[in-house]
């Protein structure tokens, strides 16, 4: 801070008059000469925006600066949840990365481990998302795809051989129809590689509301999924409190073509439910409340993506404080994974996404994320190559190191034009969660359509928006011939030899065991005991990934959804 | 005249949705009737869907890799059905590799990423006619 305080020379009088002679005078003369006067300005996802901001703005906006920004660590935490953020250590560099057989994705986690990568996000394929296994025939075409493949424990093992749990910051996976088997496989896992389960950080993804509403990956109808996420955030509290039980995704409804406001009131109406829900299991907000993480999509548009970032985290924390009376801070601190958002990036000229993607990561840098993960610039064409996974890397890598942007908290904080965004998004969202709230939340919100039709008409707007503007190597400076990249090479007997190791596995365990272990998992499904231990005996057993959930398709039923 | 009438479906596992719902919207709102069969369908159950709801084209959605085991699947069965009449077009991450391939089996058209809304549209009224 200076020593001394700035000047506060004039008074919004003066500021209010000279405004309205900047306007009628210098700024109308320009516009005449401009011929595109009547372009519509926006931001990236297409909120409005004026010519240029000033102190009048943040005024009518009625900011305090105590009760609104305050300093960082401080609530509502609008620049951000620690006071030091990045400015000593960057954030650990997160990739996400999985495909084909278990084997090979081991070896790609240790050469980005080797390469700098601290927090491993493991991607896995559709059928193990949807709960089949290998040699199902719906899995015909998807086996190892477009994440890792993997049937049982042994899988799993051989994914993290080498890697001790513990030797990592933190790891991840793509669970949520299927997240209490991911929890049983950590579980398992630190069991079998002799680590101690306290001393592991595991994120678990388990957000099933967004496969209804953005990925269409779910298997159960909506309240067993609930009670299934639930019963994962109830033992998290009770038994893995260094554990991040659920992670809210705004970035799934921004790719549903929402705009910034609305993929943030989403993200913490989806937040709410989950709250609400365990709430109803007896525990108290700040037993579990810290526990759960928000994964927000990062912008291009440095100035909106860095806004809505500091307007989710006051929202979070108002939402934890006032609606559910938390008293923790730590409980109203809402811990950001920023993530690289696919739909910026592009398939033509693929090498410009990693100008993108700088973009980006500094937009999550600035912003206040505790992590950052980095698309890699070929995925709108293939799995990513080794070099390109190697680029996503060192893209943070620069921007965390060379930036310069770590150095002070929140630099952006006290912009006018930031702080007048900010307020906005904020206003829009309390709306929103308004609207949510009438219709019951974000679970009725769902079955009555409302996110859906939302998220049509955004897209729609968006749509027509995307045509008009530019975007580089689309529809301006096109190619006339695109240049050939190295493309990742897909190993064509995944499924085949996924099929024989999961036999070799179905002979080799003790199938008793795992037909008394899935009973037991029938059991505890049909009545409304947590389902984490039975599970996880089944885990331990060898039972399938196939297997497992055949028997909870059984006795929930599926989703009909559309 | 007779409408066009298209049946769009998401064919295998992968359940990203938007891209076909947005799809669906602007083809109503051209005046093409729409089946909007959803999520996980095996092309099985397109082609029986198609032939129940006499349509005159088929949109197929695969964004997660499986386009070339099911979309091939599909042309198959319509010839086997005697229906080749009807019309398939596809979109996804489609590399152009596999693109030349299925135009090749029969598919007349793939949409990839950054193709508008109106081009598809456009495209779906100018090549896809009431077959009778």
């Amino acid at each position: 801070m200076p020593k001394d305080s700035p000047k506060r020379g004039n008074s919004s009088g003066e500021i209010r008059e000279q405004y309205s002679n900047w306007r009628s005078g210098l700024l109308s003369e320009a516009l005449k000469k401009q011929p595109e006067k009547d372009a519509e300005v926006t931001t990236g996802s297409g909120l409005p925006l004026d010519e240029v901001y000033s102190p009048l703005d943040v005024e009518e906006a009625g900011l305090d600066y105590l009760k609104d920004i305050n300093f960082p660590g401080q609530y509502p935490f609008t620049r951000g949840i620690e006071p030091l953020m990045h400015r000593f250590k960057p954030w650990p560099f997160r990739v996400w990365s999985g495909f084909g057989l278990p084997e090979e994705s081991n070896e790609r986690f240790k050469f980005l481990i080797k390469e700098g990568a601290e927090v491993i996000y493991v991607v896995c394929d559709l059928p193990s998302q949807l709960g089949f296994d290998s040699d199902d025939p719906l899995a015909e075409g998807e086996v190892g795809k477009v994440g890792v493949s993997f049937n049982t424990l042994r899988d799993w093992e051989i994914l993290f051989n080498g890697i001790p749990l513990n030797s990592l910051h933190e790891v991840c996976a793509v669970f949520h129809a299927n997240c209490t088997m991911g929890l049983a496989l950590f579980l398992a896992l630190a069991e079998k590689q002799g680590v101690p389960i306290d001393k592991c950080g595991v994120a678990l993804s388990n957000n099933i509301l967004l496969e209804y509403t953005c990925r269409g990956a779910y298997i159960f109808p909506i309240q067993e999924s609930m009670r299934l996420s639930t019963d994962l955030i109830e033992w998290c509290a009770k038994y893995l409190p260094t554990w991040h039980a659920a992670r809210m995704n705004s970035l799934v409804y921004r790719e549903g073509g929402c705009n910034s406001i609305q993929e943030v009131a989403f993200m913490i109406a989806d937040a709410i439910a989950y709250i609400e829900w365990t709430l109803r299991r007896g525990l108290d907000i700040d037993q579990f409340g810290r526990q759960f993480t928000a994964n927000m999509g990062l912008d291009c548009d440095v100035f909106e993506g860095v806004a809505k970032i500091r307007a989710a985290r006051r929202v979070w924390a108002r939402v934890m404080k006032e609606r559910f009376h938390a008293k923790n801070p730590e409980t109203m601190k809402m811990r950001l994974y920023g993530a690289v958002q696919g739909m910026e990036l592009t398939k033509e000229q693929p090498l410009n996404n990693l100008m993108r993607m700088t973009l980006q990561v500094l937009s999550g840098l600035l912003g206040g994320a505790q992590y950052i993960t980095c698309a890699a610039h070929d995925e709108g064409i293939k799995i990513p190559s080794k070099e390109a996974a190697r680029l996503s890397l060192r893209t943070q890598q620069v921007v965390a190191y060379e930036s310069g942007a770590a150095s002070v908290v929140d630099p952006l904080g006290g912009s006018w034009y930031l702080e007048t965004l900010t307020k906005q998004i904020e206003e829009g969202v309390w709306e929103y969660l308004e609207k949510i709230d009438k219709i019951g939340g974000a679970i009725a919100a769902i079955e009555t359509g409302f996110y859906n039709n939302e998220m049509v008409a955004a897209s729609l707007k968006q749509e027509v928006r995307s045509r008009k503007r530019v975007k580089v190597g689309v529809n301006k400076y096109r190619a006339e011939k695109e240049e050939p990249i190295g493309l990742h090479r897909e190993n064509p007997r995944v499924r085949e030899l996924q099929i024989e190791r999961l036999r070799q596995v179905r002979r080799e365990r003790d199938n008793r065991a795992v037909s008394k272990a899935l009973r037991a998992v029938r059991q505890a499904a049909k009545g409304d005991k947590n389902m984490v231990p039975s599970v996880l005996e089944a885990v331990k057993e060898l039972a399938t990934i196939g297997e497992i959930y055949s028997v909870l398709r059984e006795v929930f039923g599926e989703y009909q959804g559309v | 005249m007779k409408k066009t009438k298209v049946l769009l479906a998401k064919v295998g596992l992968d359940g990203h949705m938007h891209g076909l719902k947005l799809i669906a919207t602007g083809l109503r709102d051209a005046g093409i009737e729409v089946v909007y069969l959803g999520l996980r369908k095996s092309p099985e159950q397109i082609v029986q869907a198609a032939i129940q709801e006499d349509v005159d084209g088929i949109g197929l959605s695969s964004l997660c890799g499986a386009h070339m085991i099911h979309f091939p699947r599909v042309i198959e069965l319509l010839e086997q059905k005697g229906v080749e009449s009807i019309k398939v077009f596809g979109g996804g991450i489609i590399p152009p590799e596999d693109i030349k391939k299925l135009k090749k089996m029969g598919v007349i058209e793939i949409f990839v990423p950054g193709d508008s809304l109106p081009e598809i549209v456009d495209f779906v009224k100018k090549k896809v006619k009431p077959r009778s």
